[in-house]
Parts: C-alpha cells; structure tokens; sequence
C-alpha cells in the first residue's frame, strides 16, 4: 500500500500533462472554429443539420461549425465532464430545465445571447416561449428558443362522440369521460395518464395544479408546495387515476395505451403527432387543455445558447452562428426534422409557406394552428409572473414531485402526507 | 442383467440431462425470442392488447430500415465498436497475460504488493473517474478519437483480466515451466509455447469478458466522442429507445443484430479450445 | 548466490512484464481516483472558472448524516449479496452441466451468454416489453392463460416485487460470466480423478466436494470478488428497469450528474471504497481461514 502511494508523486507529471490541456488556439489564419452541441443524433435530422451548417458556413467562409451530437441520455454527463475541463462547445442547444441548472453554475453568457435575441427581434418569437427561457431577475435569456413542444389531453374524437361526448374541457368533464371509458376487465381505461416516477410524471402533473393556480414557488419566491391549490389538485390527479393504466405509466405506456385504443385520452407531447399521422388518423385526433381556475398548458423550448467564458473571436462567431439559426427559414428547417412533434416559436414559421406545406401540419389541418398557438397559454413549475427562479431547477433535479405523483396515484399514501414529504424533501435541497 | 440396466440408467440419466439442458436454454433465452418476434411483427401488433407470440404477419420492415443507411448506419456503427472492441480486448488480454504471469509465476519483492493494489483500484467507483479521466485524454489530444475508447477500455478491464488469468495460470503446475527451462526454453519462450496454450480457454474467457466490456460501453463513448461518424453502437442504439417516436420493432431488431457478433465469437472460439492442449497438462 | 541473482533476473522480468499494465493503471485509474479524494473535501463547481471552496469534512458529514445514503448502502449489500451467490451458483451449475460432450453442444454454449452479452439497454426494455401492464406476455400468461393471479401484480411498483425482479434481472444477466469463467477451469480438471473417486463409490456430491471444488477454488474465488464489484456499483441496470430500488450506484449517479454536486460525489466514492474494501477483505479473511484459499 505504501508503495502505492508512494507513487502519486510520480503523477506530478501526469498531472502537469492534463493541465496543459486547454483548447487549441483560435485563430490560425483567422478563421475561428466553434462547436454545436445538441442533441439530434438521429441521422436524418444530423443531415438537415449538416445542411444547415454548410449554408452557414458558406455565408461566413472564417467561421467553422463542428457538431457535437449528443444522445440525450448522456447530455448531462457530457455536459459535467466538458465543463469541468473548461471545454463546452461554443454553442449548445438545451431544454428550458437544463438552461436553469447552467445558468446555476455561470456557465451561460447572457449578454451574448441578449445580443442574439436583440439582433433577430425578440418581437419574432412567441412570448410564451420567449417567458421560459427567461432568466430569473426577467430582464434577459438564457437561450435563443429555436423550437418546442406541448403537452396537453390527446383524445380520440369519434370514440368520444359514441359515447356522447365532446371535447372535455373542465376538470370534472375530463373526469366523467375516463369514468365511462373504464372497464378493467376487458382492459379499457379512460384515460393514459403518466404514474411514473419521473419527470414526465411531473409534467403532466404541474398542468392540472396550474389550471388551479398551484405553482411550486410564489412571487417572492418562497416554496409554495403544501397549499390547498396544490393539495386540490393531487386529490384531483389521484382521483383521476383510478380510470388509467395500473402501475407506474411512462412514456411508452401511455403511447401505446393511446395507439393500441386502450385508453381514448392520453396525456402527452406533440411527438404523439407522427405516429397518429403514420396510423392514417390524424382526422381524428383533438386536443383539450386542462382548466379549472385558468387554463395551463404544459410545454417546453429547446434553445440555443452560449457558453460563457469563451474567447471574443469565438463568442462572436458563436452569435453570428445563433442569429443564423434564428432566421425562419433555417427555423423551418429545424422544426421540420421532427413534423408535428416540435412546434414553432415564432409566427414567422407557423406562417411560412414551407411549414404549412409539410404534409404532416397539413394532415392535421387546424389542429396544428391550435396547438401552436397554445404556446402563448404555456405555465411551468418555477415561473411565477415572469420571474423564472434557478431554484426551480434543483426544485425538479430533487425528483420530489415525481414522487409524490407515483405515491398517491400508484403507491397507497394519502394526498397530505404525500404532499408534506414532498414539501420536506425539496426543502433539504434549496435549504 | 446389470448391464442392461445401466443401460437404462444411462438412457434415463441422458434423457433428464437433455431435459434439463432444453429447461435452461429455454428459461434463459426466452426474452430473446420475444424479442425476435417482435422484431418481426409490424408495429401495430407489437403492442396489440391481446399479445401474439408468433407474428400474424411476418415483416423483415424493421430490418430493412436498420440496415438502411439514411435512416441508422448501423454498419458504420458496427464498425467503429468493432475496431474498438477487437483492439481493446486484444491488448487487455497481451497486457494482462505479460502481468498476470508476473504475478503468478515469477517470485520478487513486491509481488504481493502489486498483486492487492491492482485490487484495491478496481474497487474505486469507475462512474467518478470520468470526469479527470477526460482531462486527460483531451488533454493527451485524444479527445473524439477512438483510440481515446480503446485505452480507456483497455484500463477498465486490465484489473480484471489480470486477476482471471493469475488464476487460470496458478493452475499450471511449476514443474512443467521447470521442465521446459532444462529443455532451453526462456521466460517469454515459456509464456507464448507453454502457458498460453495450456490457458487457451481461459484466456478466451477473458477475451470474450473484455470484448463484452467495450462492445457494450455507452457512457465512456458517449463522452469520449464527439462527432457522429465515430460514434459506437450502443449510442446509436440509444437513439432508437430514447425518442418519444420509438418504434418496437426497430429496437427489438437493432438489439439483437448488436447481441450477435459476439456471440458467434464466442462459438467460433471453440475451435481454438479443441487445438489447445487443455488435457493432460494440469495433473495434481 | 544463484537464489538470489535468479530472484534479481525475475524482478527485472517481472516489472518489464508489468509495466504497461501498471503504468496505464496509475496514468488513468489511480491518478483520477487522487484526483478524486481531492475534491471530496472541496464544494466544487462544474464551471472551472469558479473557484472551488475548501469545506473540510462537510460532504463526508452531510452524506454519513442522510438516512437515505444508509438505507441505499442496505439495500446494495442484500443486492449484491443475492446477486453474487446467484449468479455464481447458477453459473457454475450450468458449467457443470456443460462439461461433457452432448449434441448441439456448440450452438447451445454460445447462445447460453446470450444474456451476458446483449447491451443492457435492450435487456431492461425487453423485460419491460414482457411485463407490460397492457400488452405484456407475462400479464397474459399468468393471468389470462394460467390464471395464477386475479389480476396482474404491479411488477416494478411494488418495493419488494421491484427489488425481486431487479436481483433475478442481475442473476440471469450475469450467470454467463461465471458459467464461462468455470467451464474453462472444468475443462482442466482432470478426468481420472473422478473415475477414481467412482471407483471409490462416491456420490456425486461427494465427486463436487473433492474433485471439483478445490480445482475451481481460485476462479471461485475471483469471480466471486469481481461480481461484487461489479454488482456494488450497479446502476444503469436498476435504474432503467425500476425507481423503487435506490442502489447506491444510482445515489452516486444523481450526486455527480443531476445535482452537478461533484465533490460530494467525489466524497461518496471514497466512502464506497472504504465500505467495499472492508466487505472484501473480511470475506476473504473468512475464506482463507475456511482453509481454501
């Protein structure tokens, strides 16, 4: 043993030799060469993307883009490790969640993307989506938002209409269609409602607790999770379980549940679009919005920021890359990989003529123009009057509320103590 | 009279072997050959509500498209895990044979020593490591490369392979090494005409162990490399089970397409096994 | 004289024969593991540019205090205890069973390890695909075709189920290694020694006891320590089939990579290595003094 540490001074060397490890110079002969990183490792979408780097690059024969595709289920590993080396791509692409927990550890260069969204008109895009991306004091951006999506009810119009029934728009509405939809013996339920401890659970959750105006903090930013907003609505959450799926829901469940008719409702995103379009039935398919006190859509944007720290040369090029990106048609372009699933953020591609010619916005007709413009209609957990705390992120990090859901809707406990243990538990975490 | 019935015994105790072995394969590899089902069902009666164990409708859909390369290169995929595997564990197993003989065979100061500090490393968590591990590699400018893959995993199973073939070396009686000197053969002379064969399946075993190891890593790789041309197949299959516009069959078909390679390895190793002097060397 | 000049050629052949080994294992292990036990004293951001802030013992404090690190460590012990002796009993049972010629002998030992081999995340989708609650063969076997329950259990929601289903996951996932690493060493065994022990009127307990066993001591022994290295870090396997066994693989993982908290991570690691390092050389001591070793 004592050999062995006796060797760590032999590692002075290696240690010297890891130090030395900052990135290549900038420029050479001027050019500058800066990193993407997103998370479209599919290869169709890795083309359009391509493309979009090419005619970027033609435009500014200095500047190289060098992409960084990255599987979602290690964007956060990544993220940590090139961090810690100092060695984050110039320009990512991150979810309104992960832009918090960034700008938690200063690593996103608000002035730059300021500068970005002042250059292309913060007018162009949807305040909705412009509102989540916001930072905490609400006088800037921790992203440029590029595309989206939206989570609501998803419900089969003539499996509803056999039975009588219409869109369902309140809470109680929603209620008494899962009830007459269930029947459990022969493998029917109401409605394909997310259990799972996860954050999907959550999502879907915080819609029916902001339709009652339950957010998890209040203006001054307090925790506001024990209340009797909140508790209404995971009673309302708990009841409404009894009418889907037994056992913890995730993604798949709930999807297939909704694509095999187990269930004629289901909670989900937009990426439900394709595979109802694949099925032939897109003419089938409504979107209700939950709503009791308000209406409360639940959404997020993936947007494209920049990393704080980085060399002028670099930090220009990487606005000059953003800007490009924010133009309509390389928008368009982008929304378009996934058709239906991501949703616009801006009029100028829900308007433009090559969005509205895709054949899948179009199977849909005027539906897809409701569900864009539900955007405006979207409330997250941790934005209370357009204060968008940092803290919502370790909020959602702690995994509580996920929690609570699955324990009062698949586990046995009562909608109080749930809600108390949930309370306890985020408060360990932002003390 | 006797013979007859150990015959009969014989024949018995065949048929509850046979028995037996068809209970363990079948047990073990039934969700295979769920998975190959459902890799051949189209994708509405993947998820049918009453479920089918054999297809209705026979569809080669979803190996049509894993195979097509607009949609997933899974043969530039294929590739890049098969450079790194076959690379990594080929120099595991020649690092680890050169070590584990050391540590088995030759008696010198410290022998002990080295033999519990390559345990005691292995039993640091491997998750934390990354985060130096990566300063060092982008630090060495191997940053996105697939050598950058093959040492790290060359590394994550030195200790291992090491501690496998000390023990599969130990076995072999000193006598036999005392001989083959007398008879004018050196050390390396011994390892690569001696020890080697006498060793072959385990060595294989380890073989197999490391390749496993590399073939199958997602997180080291997915930190490791950056652009999509080198990606592995574990990212790639990644992508297939991680979008909200998944389909089954796909990732049923990919999964078992990445099972394969190594599998027919390890069956083809065989042969090696058969030529190796496995019996009558080891004699207690 | 020669004793010594021979242990002096051996050393020097030994640390040739060693060095790449060690010398990668220090550049790339046991540098970053330092590293490591470093910042577990330091509240360390993952953004470089911030200075990291000394605490002393306060991430060691802080994780030694929270219930949920203790009941985490509990529950990995009984995991990979169970997961251990499965997995190497079944392996080396089968092993034992595939010792001998038989038709078809080829193709079965290779599609045995099929479960060994397949990448993880195929693995848990696969078994989540049977044990759907809608769709799932298992449900419609065990309800609708042999009707063993009224209705189907809630198979990863149930703390105890999940846990059972998670331990039989890793036993039949991980069987393989051990059924490969002992079918090389049986196949070293020398046959005469079991006529021998026939001839001497043994059962086939008695030949497992006295022939077997001793041959396979060492492999034992090895696959034994490095499955429960392996299964003490577990995560990506539990963590993909279930949320209802929070393994300590799985509390390291959030630590580092949701929470962004590196040092107390850094602080985990180093308590992990201690609590394995103990169980290890405990249960080797046992074995040893078993008279085995």
């Amino acid at each position: 043993m004592k050999k062995v540490f006796g060797l760590a001074a032999a590692l002075g060397l290696t240690t010297g030799l890891a130090a030395c490890g900052g990135e290549e110079a900038v420029s050479e002969d001027g050019s500058v060469t800066i990193e993407f990183m997103h998370s479209q490792v599919e290869q169709e979408r890795l083309a359009v993307i391509t493309d979009l780097v090419e005619k970027f690059e033609s435009e500014h024969p200095d500047i190289q883009v060098e992409q960084v595709p990255v599987e979602e289920d290690a964007y956060n590993t990544k993220v940590v490790t090139l961090a810690s080396a100092g060695q984050l791509p110039e320009v990512l692409e991150v979810s309104q969640d992960f832009a918090r927990v960034m700008a938690k550890d200063q690593l996103i260069d608000q002035e730059a993307v300021a500068a970005a969204i002042e250059s292309v008109g913060a007018d162009n895009f949807y305040d909705g989506a412009l509102r989540l991306i916001s930072n905490e004091t609400g006088d800037g951006y921790l992203g440029l938002p590029i595309s989206g999506w939206v989570q609501g009810i998803w419900y089969d119009k003539e499996a509803l209409a056999s039975k009588g029934f219409e869109e369902p728009e309140t809470w109680d509405e929603v209620l008494a269609v899962a009830e007459a939809f269930t029947n459990p013996a022969e493998d029917q339920y109401g409605i394909a409602l997310p259990t799972e401890e996860s954050l999907f659970s959550e999502q879907a959750f915080s819609q029916f607790a902001l339709s009652n105006n339950a957010n998890v903090l209040n203006a001054e930013g307090e925790l506001t999770i024990n209340t009797p907003e909140m508790e209404a609505a995971l009673a309302y959450y708990q009841e409404l379980s009894q009418y889907t799926m037994p056992g913890s829901n995730g993604v798949t469940e709930v999807n297939d549940a909704f694509m095999n008719n187990t269930a004629p409702m289901a909670i989900y995103s937009t990426y439900i679009l394709p595979g109802v379009f694949e099925q032939g039935n897109a003419e089938n398919l409504g979107f209700a919005i939950p709503t009791n006190e308000t209406s409360a859509v639940y959404g997020t944007v993936s947007a494209l920021t920049i990393t704080a720290g980085v060399e002028d040369a670099e930090r220009e090029a990487a606005q000059e890359f953003v800007e490009f990106m924010a133009q309509p048609e390389n928008m368009t372009e982008w929304v378009l990989m996934s058709p239906g699933g991501a949703q616009p953020v801006s009029d100028l591609v829900t308007e433009s003529e090559a969005y509205q010619s895709n054949e899948v916005i179009n199977a849909f007709g005027d539906l897809s123009t409701e569900i864009a413009s539900s955007f405006e209609e979207i409330q997250i957990f941790g934005l209370v009057d357009g204060q968008n705390f940092l803290k919502a992120g370790d909020i959602s990090s702690s995994g509580a509320i996920p929690k609570m859901v699955n324990s009062v809707t698949v586990g046995e406990q009562s909608v109080e103590e749930a809600l108390a243990e949930a309370e306890s538990a985020v408060k360990e975490v932002i003390q | 009279m006797a013979m007859a019935s150990s015959k009969k015994s014989k024949t018995t105790k065949k048929i509850f072997f046979y028995i037996g072995l068809l209970a363990v394969l079948g047990i073990t590899l039934f969700p295979f050959f769920v998975m190959l089902m459902t890799s051949l069902k189209s994708s509405a009666e993947a998820i049918s509500r009453t479920p089918t164990l054999l297809p209705q409708e026979w569809t080669l859909e979803h190996y049509r498209n894993v195979f097509d390369p607009v949609l997933f290169p899974f043969m530039m995929y294929f590739k890049n895990s098969f450079i790194v595997s076959l690379t990594a564990a080929a120099i595991s197993v020649l690092f680890s044979i050169f070590g584990a003989y050391a540590v088995s065979k030759l008696k010198f100061k410290g022998r002990a020593t080295i033999n519990s500090g390559f345990y005691t490393v292995y039993m640091f968590s491997g998750l934390l490591l990354i985060v130096p591990l990566f300063r060092i590699i982008s630090g060495l400018g191997l940053y996105n490369t697939l050598v950058a893959l093959i040492i790290t995993m060359v590394v994550q199973t030195l200790p291992a392979s090491i501690f496998m073939l000390k023990s599969y070396f130990d076995t072999i009686p000193d006598d036999l090494e005392e001989a083959a000197m007398i008879d004018g053969l050196n050390r390396i002379q011994i390892i690569f005409y001696i020890i080697i064969p006498l060793s072959i399946s385990g060595i294989i075993s380890v073989f197999v162990y490391a390749f496993m190891i590399a073939w199958n890593d997602f997180l080291f790789a997915s930190i490791f490399l950056s652009s999509s041309e080198k990606f592995t197949l574990p990212i790639g299959l990644t992508t297939l089970f991680s979008t909200p516009d998944y389909v089954w069959g796909q990732m049923m078909a990919a999964s078992l397409l990445t099972a394969l390679p190594v599998l027919i390895l390890y069956g083809l190793s065989e042969r090696f096994i058969k030529g190796g002097a496995t019996e009558g060397g080891v004699k207690g | 004289m020669k004793r010594k000049a021979k242990e002096r050629s051996n050393a020097k052949l030994a640390a040739a024969l060693l060095l790449p080994s060690v010398f990668l294992i220090l550049l790339l292990i046991i540098y970053p593991m330092l590293v490591n036990v470093r910042i577990s004293f330091f509240e360390q951001s993952i953004n470089p540019n911030i200075d990291p802030v000394f605490i002393g013992l306060e991430n060691y404090i802080s994780i030694l205090t929270d219930l949920a690190f203790w009941q985490s460590l509990g529950i990995t012990l009984l995991y990979t205890f169970l997961t251990v002796a499965g997995s190497t009993v079944l392996g080396l049972a089968i092993a034992i069973l595939f010792n001998r010629p038989f038709a078809f002998r080829k193709v079965s030992r290779s599609l045995i390890i099929a479960s060994y081999v397949a990448p993880t995340i195929s693995l848990v989708f696969a078994w989540k695909y049977m044990f759907n609650s809608g769709y799932g063969v298992i449900n419609y076997l065990t309800v609708d075709i042999f009707g063993l329950f009224e209705t189907a259990p809630l198979w990863f929601d149930e703390p105890v189920l999940s846990f059972v289903i998670v331990v039989i996951f890793a036993i039949w996932r991980y069987f393989p290694y051990a059924f490969i690493s002992f079918l090389a060493i049986l196949q070293t065994v020398d046959r005469t020694l079991y006529e021998a022990a026939e001839i001497d009127g043994a059962s086939a307990w008695d030949k497992f006891k006295v022939v077997t066993l001793p041959a396979i001591m060492p492999v034992l022994i090895i696959v034994a320590t490095l499955r429960t290295i392996w299964t003490f870090y577990i995560f990506e396997d539990v963590y993909l089939l279930t949320n209802q066994v929070p393994v300590l693989g799985i509390y390291l993982y959030e630590t580092a990579f949701a929470f962004n908290d590196l040092g107390k991570a850094a602080a985990i690691s180093v308590i992990l290595f201690v609590v394995l390092f103990s169980v290890i050389i405990i249960s080797r001591k046992r074995v040893s003094l078993n008279g085995n070793g």
